[in-house]
């Protein structure tokens, strides 16, 4: 108990003794909201916190701020070592006195020309919440709207840490101070597993909220220095279940013999890659997709790209036993110089990283996909929706005409609107409709998490029903798509052009999510055919085409392709509805803008697709025999 | 033949603004550069209002760029905020008069297919009279439109530029010639631009509503002529010829000088003191033709003057300036049959060419655009438009954050959804103009089998 709480004391203190400036952050842990908007109005009011008062606890962020000797205050650079403070483990103490001999080397620099502010944060709500409670206050002055709640509760708390002699302190201690616009973020911890191997090792984590990435410049500064002065084996997250998969290595076989064959051919085509780069690499960039897909931060950096500052995590992983004093004060002069490293590259920049390298995968610590290799493909992916939907389109209209064109040849009530141009309406209405659908599904969780206790799976049921509810109610009020007599070319071209919009919107936003779904979206719209139509095809066509469909189809729903994608993963192919329910809530409290492509892209365009497999297609034809 | 449930219709768009009104909760429309500009912001309305209560001119520092007359209206309703909504009560001031302009725009498109219906059947073209009704699918258009909405729940002043250009286009249909030039004066006032709808708005109270081209009645008229048709019905014909009169014209013009004066008037009154007319042309005037504030909007010109040598500005300026002119007589000479088409036409080239366009220009044009359904109908590029629309509405906010808030794009990633959005409207203006021109044609054939 004590020792807790005379953590934040003890750093401070060391803090005053290098000639630092000292203050105390205290933070309430941030209920988790329903906020799946949050990332695109994130202007400066919205991001304000609302402390819930409600909590005993709070956690206390120690900060320290070093002038720059050669600087003029007006940009610094964020070192932030993470530790619970509640229970405080002896792998962040060492990364505690890795912050702390790095902030002690650099109080005495007299080369700095940005500040350095040391951010020691009580991960007892985990380390994002420390950090993005910091960098909220930092960037948002709160001019307090709930006076109670600080003067009760944080008066209380400081009591708690000065005792009762520290009154002039205190009053120091407290006001928040700023050193500047944040100019990079680093983030270093020490691992709790050890990891035998010859070197220690460091791992990079990077990914940002909705697929957002440090300036790449910040990551290969950190890999070169690690790598090549200090010694250190970086590492990036990887999918481990993809490095031991044998179908990996039989593709990963057949390119080193295509390469080598290449190379023979002409020797300047380096085209061959050996298997186990090939499937490092692919197990590598598959993480490095999926975290960005998740849209999920993937530690505490996170909080920093909100603010656009560059943050990037290094957790060590050291090679010897913690208990093993040499072994560690060498750790700590190799961490610390490598620290010290970064610090003095960024130190120097004059401006920001050039702006267009934010957008890139990751295949290994120091190999990367650009957006200008990675955006080719998926254009491509592209490239034939606006060919079919215009396609479609054109061939729909063409034939209403010649339909009219043989009937009422030379009457004059061509000036009719018989929706030559304009017959898209209806399908346009059907899209309406569904869109209406797809956003009240997606805000019903708002609603439905107000329920108290209860289960997961109960929510997921509540929800799914009422999204049925919605849908039968909708078609009652504005009438089902089949009464109006829409053809389903149209609508298919309909479907296409909506998703066009949807996935070129979502590349914009997060890439990696647009590239995913549209693998699946993409073929499951150019296959889609009303089965009515597939009958008059020749079987083997119609097999292909039918199997592909249902496949498809099935692939698209997305809590089937949650529950495909959770048994190729883990295994276990148990039915869980509530799994998907807890899943979703996980992509809503961050945030992440995937939650809004799962259901204002992908859902309504799966809809869509099924309206178009069940079309009836007979009803026009039969009115036009009729006139 | 009306549409069916039209009112609930248009009470529900009416109820659906209210309810985000009142309950959207902040929605930070005011300050989406798509929505607000510097003439129409309402935040700046409420900063010159403050500045003129105390005693300074609303024009100093180059914060508001509108009107007196909108400062001493609805100035005292900024003061009253309240929370959550910033501007709630000139927001439900919003509501009603895009509810007023949509049943002015319902009613022009009632005289306006009377207006049709005459003429086609002195053509004898009674098959080719349609009953779909235009004015009812326009207003609708314009209730509904997502722009128009978001236009007066963000408080803009826009609502009350289009009511004025609406009020302005029924006066003349419906030959009300006080009421045009009420409109005209205020439209001028407010935003400047529409000073070129004159010409449409001379046309319509000269000739009348939109009617099939002069050519078309002559053709009848010689053909009733060789089939040795009766006197009393040349006579009809030929009465049905629209003529020029020059009455209501010369009204319009003494009714536009006594409301210039009139608004010049209570414009140097609401000034007394803190300011003069002078200060409020430069400002207000100036403002719009040099283009100074080159803060991002959905038009071109910001960044055209943002990457400008100084040196080339004036010559830009002119040029960029000359360009909405040099597109009024063409087009006044080729469709001056159908003036209220005009105008839609003229509303739709201002509202891509203006120095400070927003969303709410292009609601106005879209719902006039709904007056001309029937002659449409043969539109080509319809479901490209339409997407293309409701594409470029959605990534213009999303490059918007990717350059402002996340830094991982620049200044084109938005300019280049800007140039989107012109291309857009060039192809709906190109293609609205040409459907017209085809349909023209179409009624001459149907003349002369």
């Amino acid at each position: 108990m004590q020792c807790y709480r005379d953590m934040p004391e003890f750093i401070a203190q060391q803090m005053t003794n290098l000639g630092a400036e000292v203050y105390y952050h205290e933070f309430l842990p941030q209920s988790k909201h329903f906020h799946p908007l949050k990332f695109f109005t994130s202007t400066a009011s919205s991001m304000a916190v609302k402390p819930n008062g409600t909590y005993a606890n709070f956690g206390i962020n120690t900060i320290g701020i070093i002038r720059a000797p050669r600087g003029d205050g007006k940009e610094a650079i964020v070192l932030v070592t993470p530790y619970n403070s509640q229970r405080v483990q002896s792998n962040e103490l060492l990364s505690l006195a890795l912050g702390f001999s790095v902030f002690s080397l650099l109080s005495r620099a007299t080369w700095l020309s940005k500040d350095i502010v040391w951010l020691s944060a009580d991960s007892q709500f985990g380390e994002y919440a420390a950090v993005s409670a910091w960098l909220n206050q930092y960037h948002n002055p709160m001019f307090l709207s709930h006076p109670v709640i600080l003067d009760t509760k944080m008066y209380g708390a400081n009591k708690i840490i000065y005792g009762p002699d520290g009154t002039t302190e205190k009053a120091d201690h407290m006001s928040f101070k700023r050193a500047g616009t944040m100019a990079a973020a680093l983030i270093f911890k020490v691992g709790e597993t050890r990891k035998y191997g010859d070197r220690d090792s460091v791992t990079m984590y990077a990914e940002a909220s909705n697929g957002q990435m440090p300036n790449l410049d910040l990551l290969n500064v950190v890999h070169y220095l690690a790598v090549h002065r200090q010694g250190f084996r970086v590492n990036i997250e990887t999918f481990s279940s993809l490095l031991s998969s044998s179908w990996l290595k039989v593709i990963a076989e057949v390119f080193q013999n295509l390469g080598s064959v290449l190379r023979k051919i002409n020797p300047d085509w380096k085209l061959d890659v050996t298997v186990p780069d090939y499937v490092e690499g692919t197990a590598n960039l598959a993480n490095s997709m999926y975290n960005q897909a998740l849209g999920v931060p993937t530690g505490s950096h996170g909080a920093f790209r909100d603010y656009q500052v560059d943050a990037v995590s290094l957790e060590y992983s050291p090679a010897f036993h913690l208990r093993n004093e040499n072994a560690k004060s060498s750790f700590l002069l190799r961490g610390g110089r490598l620290t010290e490293g970064v610090v003095r590259s960024v130190n120097n920049l004059l401006e920001k990283f050039h702006q267009s390298f934010f957008l890139y995968f990751l295949a290994a610590p120091s190999k990367f996909i650009s957006v200008g290799v990675y955006m080719i493909p998926f254009a491509l992916l592209l490239a034939p929706l606006p060919v079919v939907a215009s396609a479609l389109a054109d061939d729909s209209k063409a034939k209403g005409k010649s339909v009219d064109d043989c009937k009422t040849r030379g009457d004059a009530d061509d000036l009719q609107i018989r929706g030559g141009s304009w017959k898209w309406l209806k399908s346009a209405r059907v899209l309406l409709v569904i869109q209406i659908w797809a956003v009240l599904v997606s805000l019903l969780p708002y609603y439905i998490s107000q329920i108290p206790s209860a289960m997961a799976i109960q929510y997921a049921v509540i929800w799914a029903v009422l999204s049925i509810i919605i849908l039968i109610a909708l078609y009652a009020m504005f009438g089902s798509p089949y009464c109006a007599g829409v053809e389903w070319k149209l609508l298919k071209a309909t479907m296409i052009t909506s998703i066009t919009i949807g996935l070129g919107l979502m590349s914009i936003i997060n890439f990696a999510t647009a590239q995913l779904g549209a693998l699946i979206l993409i073929p499951m719209c150019l296959f889609s055919l009303p089965l009515k139509v597939q009958l008059e095809m020749k079987l083997l066509p119609r097999t292909v085409l039918l199997a592909s469909n249902i496949l498809l189809t099935v692939l698209g729903f997305p809590p089937a392709a949650f529950l495909i994608m959770k048994g190729l993963s883990k295994g276990s192919w148990t039915l869980d509805i509530g799994e998907f329910w807890s899943w979703m809530e996980f992509l809503w409290e961050w945030s992440s803008a995937t939650y809004l492509y799962l259901f204002l892209v992908h859902l309504p365009c799966w809809l869509l697709c099924i309206h178009v497999l069940l079309h009836p297609c007979h009803p026009p034809e039969s009115k036009v025999k009729q006139e | 033949m009306a549409i069916r449930h039209y009112w609930s219709m248009a009470a529900a768009a009416v109820v659906f603004r209210l309810v985000l009104v009142l309950f959207g909760g902040d929605l930070h429309l005011a300050s989406r550069p798509e929505v607000s500009t510097p003439l129409t912001s309402i935040r700046r309305l409420a900063e010159g209002y403050w500045l003129k209560q105390a005693s300074m001119s609303p024009y100093s520092g180059s914060m508001y760029h509108g009107s007196p007359l909108l400062l001493s209206v609805l100035g005292p309703l900024t003061k009253k905020r309240s929370i959550g909504h910033a501007h709630i009560y000139c927001s439900l001031i919003f509501v009603a008069v895009d509810f007023i302009a949509a049943m002015l725009i319902r009613a022009t498109g009632h005289s306006l297919q009377m207006a049709r219906n005459r003429s086609l059947k002195s053509l004898e073209l009674t098959e080719a009279v349609v009953n779909i009704s235009a004015g009812d699918i326009a207003s609708l258009i314009y209730l509904w439109n997502p722009w128009a909405i978001v236009t007066c729940v963000g408080s803009c002043t826009s609502p009350i530029e289009n009511l004025m250009v609406v009020i302005m286009i029924y006066g003349a249909c419906s030959r009300l010639a006080p009421l045009a030039a009420f409109g005209y004066v205020m439209a001028t006032h407010l935003s400047l631009y529409p000073a070129i709808l004159i010409v449409p708005i001379i046309l319509l109270l000269g000739f009348g509503p939109d009617t099939p081209p002069t050519k078309v009645f002559h053709l009848k008229f010689s053909r009733a002529r060789k089939s040795d048709i009766l006197d009393d019905d040349k006579s009809t014909i030929s009465r049905d010829v629209p003529h020029f009169s020059w009455k209501p014209v010369f009204h319009f013009i003494l009714w536009l000088l006594f409301w210039s004066c009139y608004v010049l008037l209570l414009s140097n009154i609401i000034l007394n003191k803190v300011g003069s007319l002078q200060e409020m042309f430069i400002k207000t005037y100036g403002f719009v033709l040099t283009v100074t504030d080159l803060s991002p909007n959905i038009g071109v010109l910001w960044y055209f003057f943002a990457e400008v040598f100084d040196i080339f500005r004036s010559f830009f300026l002119i040029v960029f300036n000359m360009n909405i002119l040099f597109m009024v007589l063409p087009l006044a000479i080729r469709l001056k049959h159908r003036p209220c088409f005009l105008a839609f036409v003229y509303t739709s080239i201002v509202a891509m060419l203006k120095s400070y366009p927003s969303v709410g220009d292009s609601a106005l044009y879209l719902g006039l655009l709904g007056l001309f359904a029937n002659e449409l109908a043969e539109m080509q590029f319809t479901f490209f438009l339409f997407f293309g629309y409701i594409g470029v509405s959605l990534l213009s906010p999303v490059m918007h954050n990717l350059w402002i808030w996340r830094g991982t794009g620049n200044a084109n990633f938005y300019f280049a959804t800007g140039l989107a959005y012109t291309c857009l409207q060039t192809v709906l203006i190109v293609e609205s103009v040409s459907s017209m021109i085809k349909h023209d044609r179409k009624l001459r054939l149907l003349v002369t089998p």
